[in-house]
């Protein structure tokens, strides 16, 4: 039961989180969308 | 089993890495996409990368200060339902660890202690330094980016079409690059020689995806009506973390490959599972397998002596009212 309850807690604290997270325009990466390559992922 | 995972592992890589177009654009993929992480270690600069690295992000944001609400959760959610089900089913790096370990050679095992580096990994690598200093100092040493992004890139190094030049300067392959292919040739040695050591001892997504391994939707368990045979080695003997299931069926360390499935006492579903153990067998499992390793043939019952029993109080009073 108690397990259960985290479940769903979690669940449901994942949703606003992403809700939130596209309603003000935290999206996941913005890196390459204003660069061409990530130059530390190359080691330059 | 097994060629299910395989199947499962190769959609994750072509999931992740399916931008066939950079051939012609000689650049990473810019789209919408990529505003969304994977739920398992996949570098962004990859030419066929379509996702983001959520290791990579977390970093990202760590640097400009923010939270990464979208992607906690999007991962919140994965994990949540599977917990590190993702490593074992989706990984490309696993896959890759995996298929290098079917190599012959004199195998070795990482000692436990080890482990524990993955934690310095997430606290000062990938959230403190980025944080305080700006810059995204686990990139500059991920095995990952140096398989998917930094050999790729560098030996390839296409002609930018917008300014004619190679994209990569070879004047700038350096210092750095030296110690990010150091590091991979270092890993991919140990790969060959033990079971997904990245995992075990450099990844940082671990340390957060282990976390709900402990109460997430999908679980495993061991039906311990029956104790295990003594000296079996079933379940150890393929699981890529070297666990013993029976012993915690839900360890932070499982990637739940379900190797260990080929013994029939080991179950993994969705819910309680009460029907096959409950909690407290769970917790004697140890102590109830050591037990029976120490055990003793049971001693003879001597049939002939019957031993008897001195009076009770309660045979006293019966007597009394006799």
């Amino acid at each position: 039961m108690k397990r259960w309850f985290v479940i769903i807690l979690i669940a449901i604290i994942s949703l606003i989180f992403i809700i939130y997270g596209t309603k003000v325009g935290c999206v996941a990466e913005t890196q390459h969308n204003g660069s061409t390559l990530c130059y530390a992922c190359i080691g330059i | 089993m097994e060629p299910l995972r395989l199947v499962s592992q190769l959609f994750g890589f072509i999931i992740s890495h399916s931008y066939f177009k950079f051939l012609d654009t000689k650049q990473v993929y810019q789209g919408p996409l990529k505003s969304n992480c994977v739920p398992f270690f996949s570098c962004h600069a990859c030419p066929a990368a379509v996702f983001s690295c959520p290791i990579g992000t977390i970093q990202h944001y760590a640097v400009i200060r923010m939270t990464p609400w979208a992607e906690l959760g999007f991962l919140g959610l994965v994990l949540v339902a599977v917990g590190r089900m993702v490593c074992g089913w989706l990984c490309p790096f696993g896959l890759f660890q995996d298929l290098l370990y079917k190599i012959k050679s004199f195998k070795v095992k990482i000692p436990k202690w080890t482990y524990y580096f993955r934690y310095f990994i997430l606290i000062f690598m990938v959230l403190l330094i980025p944080y305080l200093h700006g810059s995204l100092t686990f990139c500059h040493f991920c095995p990952v980016g140096t398989l998917e992004a930094a050999i790729p890139w560098v030996v390839w190094d296409p002609i930018s079409r917008e300014y004619g030049l190679p994209i990569i300067d070879p004047t700038t392959i350096g210092f750095q690059f030296c110690i990010k292919i150091f590091i991979f040739i270092v890993l991919v040695i140990l790969m060959v020689i033990s079971k997904r050591p990245f995992c075990k001892i450099g990844c940082p997504l671990s340390v957060i995806f282990s976390v709900f391994n402990r109460f997430s939707l999908v679980r495993m368990s061991v039906d311990k009506r029956h104790l295990c045979r003594k000296g079996c080695t079933l379940c150890l003997s393929g699981c890529p973390m070297d666990l013993r299931v029976s012993d915690d069926p839900n360890s932070g360390e499982c990637i739940r490959c379900l190797k260990c499935t080929k013994c029939k006492k080991v179950k993994i579903g969705i819910g309680n599972l009460n029907d096959l153990v409950n909690q407290d067998d769970i917790k004697t499992a140890p102590a109830a397998a050591e037990l029976q390793k120490k055990a003793e043939p049971p001693a003879p019952v001597v049939k002939e002596n019957p031993v008897t029993l001195p009076p009770t109080l309660e045979d006293g009073i019966k007597g009394e009212g006799a």
